[in-house]
């Protein structure tokens, strides 16, 4: 019994000392704050090299611009060696939606959405448009000046979509090339003078292949049909027939002969008396065989 | 016949002009800019006697004009004074509207121009207003350069009608920092603890709301009369 001033009010909480936390836990121990400390970086520096940063506005208005060299040798099928590596080089950064985003940038200037061609998109008015092939959405015909550019970007843009790297200065890029053309190489006048030449060549083979199939067509009419009618000896000889002939009958005599089937006698329909020890008398007469 | 079905293409592109200059004059009205009623509610002839050509079309390159904030907007709008600066400068400062002659696609190139008129000519806010959407990068570039001029984007068929006069549509007053900091205090709540408006809600966009921003709504209430709700723009 302690006669002290003012008893201290007891909390109705547990003791906090249960609580408490061991002191092993209370500063981490220098190892694992390295573990700790080396596993972030590791993480900050993945972060840095697999997020790609977005590519720059710049880099669009520079690519929406080409091709920088306008000449009338030069179009899309065969561009500028310095714009094509130009191209190649920039879009090896984006992604597809960024592709798309430059086709469509170039839309918004009025030119083909390849990035090599020097010519004006095409401007077809209403929703559809009938084609030879089928019908199609003007939108995705006005994206390009043809179908041949139309499938020179999207050359480009399945090389994007699904990636084949290749390692440059250290670094892996994407590897791209621009589709191969099978040009259409310009008629020279020699070139002109062997043309006819072959075709005249050509038109003599012809003029003999129509006589002989003018000349087999004929024959056919005739009745004479190549090699089967070839002549063959022949020799018609008399039958010697001396007896009269005689009606067919069967060797073996029996009067159920007719019944025989593969030589099985069928049961069916005949009365019982011809079977009486058959196991199935209790099936109907129908169906016993 | 030819010469009818072309002024009848005017006078529908004429009347949806003219419908799209008036909302967006009550939007810059209503957002706390200084406009005069007179320029708010132009008639239909004295737009077209304004804006139109030679040959009736309305010019969309003529229609733009610049507003000054408002008194209440100033005071509303300058962030509360601090030790280490005691006269802050206000947030709000002049609007710059202009409509969009480009009638394909808008691309960066456009929008750049934009984008430096508005800073050229030290205005804080713009607004363009297009007849066909932004490409992709050109959003981008407008998303860029919000740090220093506040670029907004709204294309004409939206603007046609002011979905705030709408009965449905309860009235939104956005609230200034005192006010959020003091009704943060009443209820005794954080940021995050209202609820939430996004802010490309069509509301939001209507009035400018930025992230961060509380916006009071009024309701009519059968059984209270009135209803107040807040929301924070995210």
């Amino acid at each position: 019994m302690s006669t002290t001033s003012t008893p201290v009010p007891r909390g109705i909480l547990k003791k906090a000392a249960a609580a408490a936390p061991p002191p092993a836990n209370a500063t981490p121990p220098p190892r694992e704050q390295q573990i700790t400390l080396h596993q972030a970086q590791q993480l900050q520096r993945r972060l840095e090299e697999e997020i790609k940063p977005a590519v720059p506005i710049e880099t669009f208005e520079r690519l929406s611009q080409l091709p920088r060299v306008r000449r009338p040798s030069l179009s899309a099928a065969r561009p500028s060696p310095e714009d094509a590596r130009e191209f190649l080089n920039a879009v090896q950064d984006f992604l597809p939606r960024e592709y798309s985003d430059l086709i469509e940038e170039r839309n918004c200037l009025g030119s083909c959405g390849y990035a090599l061609c020097p010519r004006p998109r095409r401007r077809y008015e209403g929703e559809w448009k009938v084609l030879k092939t089928g019908i199609a959405k003007t939108a995705d015909l006005n994206m390009w000046c043809s179908d041949e550019c139309a499938r020179r970007a999207l050359y480009i843009k399945v090389q994007l979509d699904n990636p084949s790297y290749i390692r440059k200065n250290g670094q892996m890029v994407i590897k791209l090339e621009l589709k191969e053309e099978q040009a259409p190489i310009p008629q020279k006048p020699k070139d002109k003078v062997e043309k006819l030449v072959k075709k005249r060549e050509q038109l003599e083979i012809d003029k003999k292949k129509q006589t002989t199939q003018d000349a087999a067509a004929l024959a056919a009419e005739r009745g004479d049909v190549g090699r089967l009618a070839r002549q063959v000896e022949v020799t018609i000889r008399e039958r010697s027939n001396v007896a009269p002939a005689k009606a067919p009958e069967p060797e073996q005599q029996d009067a159920n002969m007719h019944l025989f089937i593969e030589g099985h006698k069928m049961t069916f329909g005949i009365d019982k008396d011809s079977n009486e020890d058959s196991d199935d008398d209790y099936l109907p007469a129908t169906i016993r065989m | 016949m030819e010469e009818e079905g072309s002024s009848s293409m005017h006078a529908r592109e004429t009347s949806r002009l003219w419908r799209a200059w008036r909302t967006v004059h009550e939007m810059v009205q209503d957002r706390g800019y200084e406009l005069s009623d007179e320029e708010v509610r132009v008639p239909l002839e004295q737009f077209k006697r304004e804006f139109a050509d030679d040959d009736g079309s309305i010019s969309r390159a003529k229609m733009q004009f610049s507003a000054r904030p408002s008194e209440a907007m100033i005071k509303k709008f300058t962030p509360p004074p601090m030790p280490g600066n005691p006269n802050p400068p206000s947030e709000a400062g002049t609007i710059w509207v202009e409509f969009c002659p480009e009638k394909s696609s808008i691309g960066i190139g456009v929008m750049k121009k934009f984008v430096q008129h508005c800073s050229a000519n030290n205005f804080k806010a713009g607004i363009l207003i297009t007849a066909a959407p932004l490409s992709p990068q050109a959003r981008k570039v407008m998303t860029v350069t919000q740090h220093y001029t506040q670029i907004e984007c709204f294309m004409e068929e939206d603007l046609l009608v002011n979905i705030t006069h709408h009965e449905l549509v309860p009235k939104h007053i956005v609230l200034s920092r005192e006010e959020k900091t003091a009704l943060l205090k009443r209820y005794r709540l954080k940021e995050t603890q209202l609820p939430r408006i996004l802010s490309k809600d069509p509301i939001a966009r209507y009035l400018g709301l930025k992230r961060g921003q509380v916006v009071k709504i009024v309701r009519t209430s059968e059984t209270a009369g009135r209803y107040a709700s807040y929301r924070l723009c995210v």
